[in-house]
């Protein structure tokens, strides 16, 4: 089952809008263009659908989520606050999208990744939406676009 | 007077404290704890007169804080503050016991909403 981009859109900026209270808008991957360093937090649904719900952003991006959500200086923001921050938006995300999906599903404790790199060309259902320049992007992915993906990409080299 | 928040992330204590602040309640002192074990103890010492809680945690989730809250004889108003607010979920928790299950993203109306009738503001 793939959930369509555009619900996806819409939960992500409800989501983002009331917890984070930051304007994010509809971006179309612009921004990511010079940027090689992400940072990520996921949550791993399992059950009826299985896979990921992923929130990737740029430091600045996430040094900012966390300045508004938890009040404090940008300056001040320190790498806990950021990986709590990243777990915290992609356990609601998580939480939200289980509620769409038909049949029993399970949530996993979410998990933060401070060193990744994003492919363009990964698969999954991408949200991309920016803030003041920075992305932020909202990737679901199942584990049948993942192994599909893996599939054609080894028949492909 | 008291209420206990118990969440595994620091960021959304404080998002919960600033709701409760702004819903009315920012006279009641907030305390705090990481996970439902946290929350067991600091129930049995400092009786509080609500528990918000988060269900999916490490060590002790809130479904297993509320079960042993139960199992102890402890009568206390309990709700789930949590990022999942499925139907099952929400007949489990009423199962249970808890007074409410507060689905995140939450604002301040919707927590205030919840305590109505619970907890009177101060």
């Amino acid at each position: 089952m793939t959930i369509e981009a555009d619900r996806i859109r819409r939960l992500a900026e409800d989501v983002l809008s009331v917890t984070v209270g930051l304007p994010l808008r509809a971006s179309a991957g612009d921004a990511w263009k010079g940027k090689d360093t992400f940072l990520t937090g996921m949550v791993d649904i399992t059950g009826n659908w299985s896979g990921v719900v992923a929130v990737h952003c740029t430091v600045e991006m996430a040094r900012a989520l966390v300045s508004c959500l938890c009040q404090i200086e940008v300056h001040a923001v320190t790498n806990d606050d950021i990986g709590d921050t990243l777990c915290e938006l992609a356990n609601i995300l998580g939480g939200n999208v289980k509620a769409l999906l038909p049949g029993p599903c399970s949530l996993s404790l979410p998990s933060t990744d401070l060193n990744g790199k994003i492919a363009d060309e990964g698969p999954g259902t991408k949200v991309w939406l920016e803030y003041a320049g920075e992305p932020l992007l909202v990737n679901i992915v199942s584990n049948a676009e993942k192994a599909s993906f893996r599939e054609k990409g080894s028949v492909s080299s | 007077m008291s209420i206990l928040v118990v969440d595994d992330s620091k960021t959304m204590r404080l998002i919960v404290r600033k709701a409760l602040r702004q819903a009315g309640y920012g006279a009641y002192e907030i305390e705090e704890a990481t996970n439902g074990k946290e929350a067991l103890e600091r129930v049995r010492t400092q009786k509080p007169e609500i528990v918000l809680s988060d269900w999916n945690m490490p060590e002790m989730s809130g479904y297993e804080l509320l079960q042993a809250l139960n199992s102890e004889g402890v009568k206390i108003p309990f709700g789930f503050v949590t990022s999942e607010g499925t139907d099952e979920m929400r007949q489990r928790a009423a199962s249970a016991g808890a007074r409410f299950l507060l689905a995140k993203p939450f604002t301040s109306e919707a927590i205030s909403a919840a305590l109505n009738g619970i907890l009177a503001p101060g």
